[in-house]
């Protein structure tokens, strides 16, 4: 066990350096003065530049967040399983023994229980009925952030703040920091943190437009003359008409193709400063819906501008998302929207049918040069303890092994697990079901592809188990870049969300230096919203599509606006205002 | 009392030997009980705020909010009418063309002809809206079949004032023949010497099929339209929701896709149970009125 240990821990030690040269995600968890032996070797692994991150309980005493329990710590838990999850178990194993598990228990000396094991809706419905008979499970993952708001209100969970602060080692505050508060801000009731949330780190956004490279060089131009993978929505409608003018498909070429949900608007909303469907904290104490604003009203007109000029797709509206991508599929469409990860899963299909298909991807800014761009949720699932438990620290020691001390393992290090990474184990077989990564995940995918790009790194260098596959696939395709195979066609999909689409949303909003960044709220579902959301949300639709088709003349807009509020909306913020005061 | 006592005999002896075939009955009573009659507990979702973790004991009574708000939200106007327009016109248009298709299809004496035609026309019954409504997108879209013919540049599937239109007569097209199918047996069962007695009097085709055929079927057609009441808020939810999309919501959005939008995507499950009830109780009046009339003006009725 100790020999185990202390080879992994150097060649752990090796590998983190290496990486950390490398990349802007730096790790600087762990903590000074450890008592045990064990401990002092941990901290040389989790600090490089650990001398002038003097943690908060580092001197006093021993910190305690990776010692395991002196006798086998039995937890009783709930779990997400879903059928995928299960499917990845190796022979032989079960939710609650396998390498993950395993791995916590060599760690810390816990064992699992699984009292609830259900997937999705089933599990919320479980962990629901459990609230409202009030016998939960010791410590459970929970999917939903109503369910969590339903268990704080039932005075259910017990209160983290003490052991996050004592327990969670520096590189674990570190992710949650670099969310800038964000995840914490949604778990925290009446100042105690009730739960340790998941992260998400904006996956979504950016929101980029895509335009086909081989459709742009045919046509001989470009509409980022400056360079800087940055375009307006004018030069976006000037390509757009192109298109559409010369048909550059000979097949009737559709400029700007767009689904019938109005979240396909935000890319607009966003190129005239506003953001569709989020509720935005105005500051006051008030909340305000972003649809109804100037920015929307706007580029609601552009875009009926466009309809009736023939950039936009004639039957706006009654295509589906699904139609969209066959337009792109047909090699209809040339220009699409949408985040960084599309070719992996929207244009590889393209890429299949017309194999001359090539990307190139811009952030879209508005009139000042800003790209105007609003948080996702940040958090998605999170861990709970019961009230009356008690080793809550537990949980916290779990979050340690598993998203600090486990990133940080190679193949040498910890076999076991590790190849189970590597061969598509599921994350979620975990004994927590929730993701915790910080909110530079995107940079260092982009940095490690670009390193192996340029022959800086190989790809088995790289940090995680996920970016050696992808860079390697990736070099593979790039031996032989004009003739795409079934083989390679993946390799062709990473290359170009790891470099040409995170290139323009990593890399270039970081060099431009104009990204604008807004959080908004992501409140439970209240009351009032419950009811009267849905209705509203048809109401906007038809706003929306009549004032872009023309039925309406922009000025319906003003309409919309007051029937929103008369319909419910006034309710549902008065209520959520009345929420957030409170909370 | 002796005569008392051999009747109970009597009874008890009838009891006993009809056990058997009671019993008989027993797997279809459960049936009935388990699936129909239990299942109306379920009603009283309809006046809670139903959380399906709470069961019906833990949820909130509200009385009748989610009636109150029904007739509070924007659409709710709108609903009704599209939902009246289209299954009146699916159910008039519908009978009329099954009607018409009968007396003629009964005209032609070529028996394989005959045969050859009725199952053509049955066909379209047998598909999956899901299947149509893909053929009738590719039909008629933009750059489709129809416009190409028409040599014009209608978006029939985005405008308000085909797409109802389009709905009533793709679902008379794809029904009609199926509905047929009872007209033609009413027609077997007019006394053909009715026919031979008209010719005679000189009645031409025209004259026999206002006065004999028609006059022949009425109970049949009345009957039909009595059942068919039972259904006026049921505009086709599959055939809309299949064809159907946010530009024409104004005019194709019914009932049926507004509790399937608003209630079961968002989890309301009260709110669609209450809408639910709302629309049964409606066609339960509409079709006990209807069987009333039919009773006293044509002396059949359904029950």
């Amino acid at each position: 066990m100790l020999m185990r240990r202390a080879k992994r821990i150097i060649s752990c030690a090796v590998l983190s350096t290496a990486v950390l040269t490398m990349t802007a995600c730096g790790n600087t968890g762990g903590d000074t003065n450890s008592a045990s032996e064990t401990q002092e070797a941990q901290d040389n692994t989790h600090s490089n530049d650990n001398k002038e991150n003097a943690s908060s309980n580092g001197d006093e005493a021993a910190f305690k967040g990776f010692e395991p329990y002196e006798d086998e710590l039995n937890i009783h838990i709930g779990r997400l399983a879903s059928q995928h999850t299960v499917s990845t178990l190796l022979p032989g194993d079960t939710l609650e023994d396998n390498p993950y598990t395993r791995y916590v228990t060599d760690n810390l000396n816990i064992t699992f229980t699984d009292e609830i094991e259900a997937a999705d809706e089933d599990y919320k419905n479980n962990i629901a009925l459990a609230t409202s008979s009030g016998d939960i499970p010791e410590m459970f993952t929970v999917t939903s952030y109503d369910t969590l708001v339903d268990l704080v209100e039932s005075d259910l969970l017990c209160d983290l703040t003490d052991v996050y602060n004592e327990y969670a080692s520096d590189y674990i505050k570190k992710i949650y920091d670099s969310f800038e508060g964000r995840g914490l801000d949604m778990v925290t009731f009446d100042g105690k943190l009730m739960a340790l949330p998941g992260t998400n780190a904006d996956n979504g956004v950016p929101t980029l437009c895509w335009i086909r490279k081989d459709w742009l060089d045919k046509l001989n131009i470009n509409p980022d003359e400056d360079g800087d993978l940055c375009v307006s929505y004018e030069e976006i409608a000037d390509v757009a008409r192109a298109f559409v003018k010369e048909d550059v498909s000979g097949k009737g070429t559709i400029g700007i193709a767009m689904s019938d949900g109005i979240g396909d608007a935000e890319w607009i909303a966003n190129a005239n400063g506003g953001f569709v469907g989020k509720w935005l904290d105005n500051g006051d104490g008030t909340i305000s819906w972003s649809t109804l604003s100037d920015a929307n009203k706007k580029s609601w007109e552009i875009l009926h501008q466009w309809f009736e000029e023939g950039i936009l797709d004639p039957q706006f509206g009654t295509r589906t998302y699904e139609d969209v991508t066959a337009l792109l599929i047909d090699n209809k469409c040339g220009i699409a929207f949408g985040a960084w990860h599309m070719p992996d899963w929207r244009f590889s299909h393209v890429k299949d049918a017309n194999p001359e298909a090539e990307y190139i991807a811009y952030t879209i800014k508005d009139s000042t040069g800003k790209v105007n761009l609003a948080h996702e949720n940040p958090t998605n699932n999170f861990i709970v303890v019961r009230k009356d438990y008690e080793h809550p620290e537990a949980a916290v020691k779990i979050q340690n092994v598993l998203f600090d001390e486990l990133v940080h393992e190679t193949l040498d290090t910890a076999p076991e697990v590790m190849s189970f990474v590597q061969n598509g184990g599921d994350n979620f077989t975990k004994p927590v079901q929730i993701e915790c990564l910080p909110s530079t995940t995107k940079d260092v995918y982009f940095n490690e592809h670009q390193a192996v790009l340029k022959g800086e790194l190989k790809p088995e260098d790289t940090s995680t188990a996920e970016n050696k596959n992808s860079s390697s696939i990736m070099l593979e395709y790039l031996k032989d870049p004009e003739n795409v195979t079934e083989e390679t066609r993946t390799g062709w999909s990473f290359y170009n969300s790891r470099i040409v689409g995170l290139g323009a949303a990593i890399d270039g909003l970081n060099k431009n230096g104009n990204a604008n960044w807004v959080s908004p709220l992501y409140p439970p579902t209240l009351e009032a919203m419950e009811q009267k959301k849905a209705a509203l949300d048809t109401l906007e639709l038809k706003a929306y599509i009549q004032i872009v088709t023309g039925e309406q003349p922009i000025e319906y807009f003003e309409q919309y606006k007051q029937d929103w509020m008369d319909y419910g909306g006034a309710d549902i913020i008065a209520e959520m205002e009345e929420y957030y005061a409170n909370k | 009392m002796a005569k008392n006592n051999t009747a109970s005999k009597i009874k008890t002896k009838n009891i006993a030997s009809e056990v058997f075939y009671q019993c008989m009955m027993l797997p279809g009573m459960v049936f009935v009980i388990l699936f129909n009659l239990v299942p109306m507990l379920g009603i009283i979702m309809a006046f809670q705020d139903f959380k399906p973790a709470k069961g019906f004991l833990g949820s909130k009574f509200v009385g009748l909010k989610h009636y109150i708000y029904l007739f509070q939200i924007p659409d709710g106007f709108n609903i009704f009418r599209n939902t009246l327009v289209i299954a009146v016109g699916k159910i008039v248009i519908g009978t009329l063309m099954a009607i018409a298709f009968s007396i003629l299809l009964n005209e032609i004496k070529h028996v394989w002809l005959k045969k050859g035609v009725q199952t053509v026309v049955y066909l379209p019954h047998f598909l999956s809206w899901v299947i149509l409504a893909t053929a009738i997108k590719n039909l008629f879209r933009l750059d489709g079949f129809v416009n190409a013919v028409l040599g014009t540049g209608v978006n029939f599937l985005g405008s308000n004032s085909f797409f109802q239109p389009l709905l009533i007569g793709s679902d008379v097209w794809k029904e009609f023949g199926y509905n047929s199918v009872v007209y033609l047996a009413a027609l077997t069962a007019i006394d053909p010497g009715l026919h031979e007695a008209a010719k005679i009097d000189g009645a031409n085709w025209w004259d026999r099929v206002i006065h004999v055929t028609l006059p022949g079927m009425r109970s049949v057609i009345i009957l039909m339209c009595a059942m068919s009441l039972g259904s006026i808020l049921n505009a086709g939810f599959d055939q809309v929701y299949n064809l159907y999309t946010a530009p024409v919501y104004e005019t194709g959005d019914i009932i049926d896709t507004y509790v399937y939008r608003v209630g079961l995507t968002s989890m309301q499950y009260s709110f669609a149970t209450a809408i639910g009830l709302l629309k049964s109780v409606i066609a339960f009046v509409l079709m006990m009125l209807a069987n009333h009339l039919a009773k006293k003006y044509t002396d059949s009725k359904i029950f």
